[in-house]
């Protein structure tokens, strides 16, 4: 992965960091080698799924999250048993408890009045 | 009358503060009036790394741009350590936020190894593995993402323990890599890290990751090994090993197969691709962690005429090389067109590491015997101009710290005088039996 002065700016400009001029080449070199040794990482044949230690024997299912439990065992902060969709993964549409024109819909707050174009009453 | 302890704090403050100093502290206690809590650690000194929110003194995080700040509020830790009669001795250094493998990183300086004060005390809680090992005090909490407990335990010839993820509430651990991240503790003997662990561990509604799990609770030391299953992971013990380090290890291997354990080879074939898939994962994690220091919310703020440049002008301030440079990695990683080619495929690698560990221990494996490091405590400056050379110092503590496993470092003997370590990797939740063995070895090795 060749990372150039321009690519550093971009970067930069969406870490909210400013890199000084003298700063850029190293700076491109340093995430090059490091992005470089990530080019390693083999793509194929991985699994997908969460991971994380398993969840312990008797494990207090309040405590445990939702969702996300692979169905091999393989991990999960979570507790063991089947697996479960990722209700995250779908449309917001399918899943939220009130959606319009893209937006969640969500009560309005103390003192504004539901379609009164937010005038605090 | 003198206030408890007060001798204990003058003695490592002038120590620290002569010119045979570490700079292991970066902010020391006042003596208390009254006398500890009545509990399982009453009396005692415990060193605190300096990324665990303390009400009575400073949390910065090694940082310069959280120089100064005192927290709102104390983390779970820290006072469960409190609560159980442990005294905080004071504030340890670290690499910024964590990030480093030396205690280099850090925005006040170096700390020295006390065994040799040319080399490094490891990272990033170099701090707190330091004053453990000058006799400060008994044991001492740090953290440990990619091995910031195990790896500067091992270089300063101590103990170390990295439970399992969900073990020890990160409430009030500032966060590096937050899938990552997990309290530890360092204590100069196996009881000692072990004793810690315990009071420290349990549920914290606080936690969303913190598990409630049968407790861990200290084993009767030393344990029988009679029959203990032990594998030695092939891809660990490979030619990136230091021979003197290798021969030290195999001597552990044998006096374990002495005392009734089964050892046998086994191997871990998704080794090879912890350290690109952690390199990803925690600057990932990172860039959006560290994304809350603006200069509004915490710490430092360098000023602007405008909100934008005050921002970009505080962060670029008050962050050291290192930090940037991660999050600079890491926000690369999640960036538009790469992000399923560097975050994605790290996450598929993390889940075949976990796979791989899973298929192990499901093959009866009880325990996995490694090396911490590749070699001995390296020279202060050696590393620091070479990120990668520093990453691949923890090549054999990061699969653990992906997998979410507990692991430990106990010393295994010396290389040229410079201490070394072994470490234990157990299954989940496995603490207990993991500090059985280590007991067995450093009962074994003593100060060798």
């Amino acid at each position: 992965m060749k990372i150039d002065p321009t690519e550093v700016a971009r970067i930069a400009a969406l870490a909210h960091l400013e890199i000084e001029p003298g700063e850029v080449q190293r700076m491109a070199e340093d995430m090059e080698a490091i992005l470089g040794h990530a080019d390693r990482l083999d793509a194929g044949g991985a699994t997908d799924g969460a991971v994380g230690p398993r969840a312990p024997e008797g494990a207090d299912e309040e405590h445990t999250p939702e969702g996300a439990v692979p169905s091999d065992g393989v991990g999960g902060v979570r507790r063991p048993g089947g697996a479960r969709p990722d209700e995250l993964g779908a449309a917001p549409e399918t899943w939220a408890p009130k959606w319009e024109e893209g937006f969640f819909v969500v009560p309005p707050p103390p003192g504004v009045q539901a379609g009164d174009g937010g005038g605090v009453s | 009358m003198t206030p408890p302890g007060v001798e204990h704090l003058e003695v490592v403050r002038s120590q620290e503060d002569s010119p045979d100093g570490l700079n292991a502290f970066l902010a020391m206690a006042e003596p208390e009036a009254s006398a500890p809590t009545p509990g399982p650690l009453e009396g005692e000194w415990v060193a605190v790394k300096d990324n665990l929110a303390t009400l009575e003194l400073p949390t910065t995080c090694g940082s310069r741009l959280l120089d100064g700040y005192v927290s709102p509020f104390e983390a779970t830790a820290v006072r469960r350590l409190r609560e159980a009669g442990g005294r905080v001795l004071g504030k340890t250094n670290m690499d910024e936020f964590g990030m480093g493998s030396s205690t280099e990183n850090s925005a006040f300086g170096s700390t020295l190894n006390p065994v040799d004060r040319e080399r490094v005390p490891g990272g990033s809680s170099g701090g707190s593995a330091a004053a453990v090992a000058a006799g400060y005090a008994p044991m001492a909490l740090g953290s440990d993402t990619g091995g910031s407990v195990r790896q500067p335990a091992a270089f300063c010839g101590i103990v170390g323990i990295k439970p399992t993820y969900g073990r020890v509430s990160r409430y009030g651990l500032v966060a590096y890599a937050s899938s990552l991240d997990q309290v530890g503790t360092l204590g100069r003997t196996v009881r000692d890290a072990a004793r810690l662990l315990e009071v420290v561990a349990g549920h914290d509604p606080r936690d969303a990751t913190s598990i409630e799990a049968p407790p861990f609770i200290l084993p009767e030391l030393p344990a029988s090994l009679e029959g203990l299953r032990v594998g030695l992971p092939a891809e660990y013990w490979g030619p990136g090993l230091d021979g003197r380090v290798r021969e030290r290890l195999e001597a552990i291997r044998d006096l374990l197969a002495d005392a009734g354990a089964v050892v046998a080879p086994i191997s871990l074939p998704t080794t090879e691709l912890a350290i690109p898939s952690y390199y990803v994962l925690a600057p990932a994690e990172a860039s959006s962690n560290l994304s809350r220091y603006d200069g509004v919310r915490y710490g430092r703020r360098v000023e602007a005429e405008e909100i934008g440049a005050m921002v970009r002008r505080t962060r670029s301030e008050g962050f050291g090389l290192e930090v940037k440079r991660r999050i600079m990695a890491g926000t690369f990683a999640l960036s538009a067109g790469y992000y399923d080619a560097y975050y994605g495929a790290a996450q598929r690698a993390r889940a075949r590491i976990v796979e791989d560990f899973g298929r192990v221990f499901d093959s009866g494996v009880d325990v996995l015997l490694t090396p911490t490091t590749p070699g001995p405590a390296f020279r202060l400056g050696e590393k620091v101009e070479d990120p990668l050379s520093m990453y691949l110092e923890d090549v054999f503590t990061v699969p653990a710290s992906l997998a979410g496993l507990p692991a430990m470092s106990v010393p295994a003997g010396r290389v040229d005088g410079l201490p070394i370590g072994a470490q234990l990797i157990a299954p989940w939740w496995q603490e207990a039996r993991m500090v059985s063995v280590a007991s067995r070895i450093e009962q074994e090795v003593g100060d060798a």
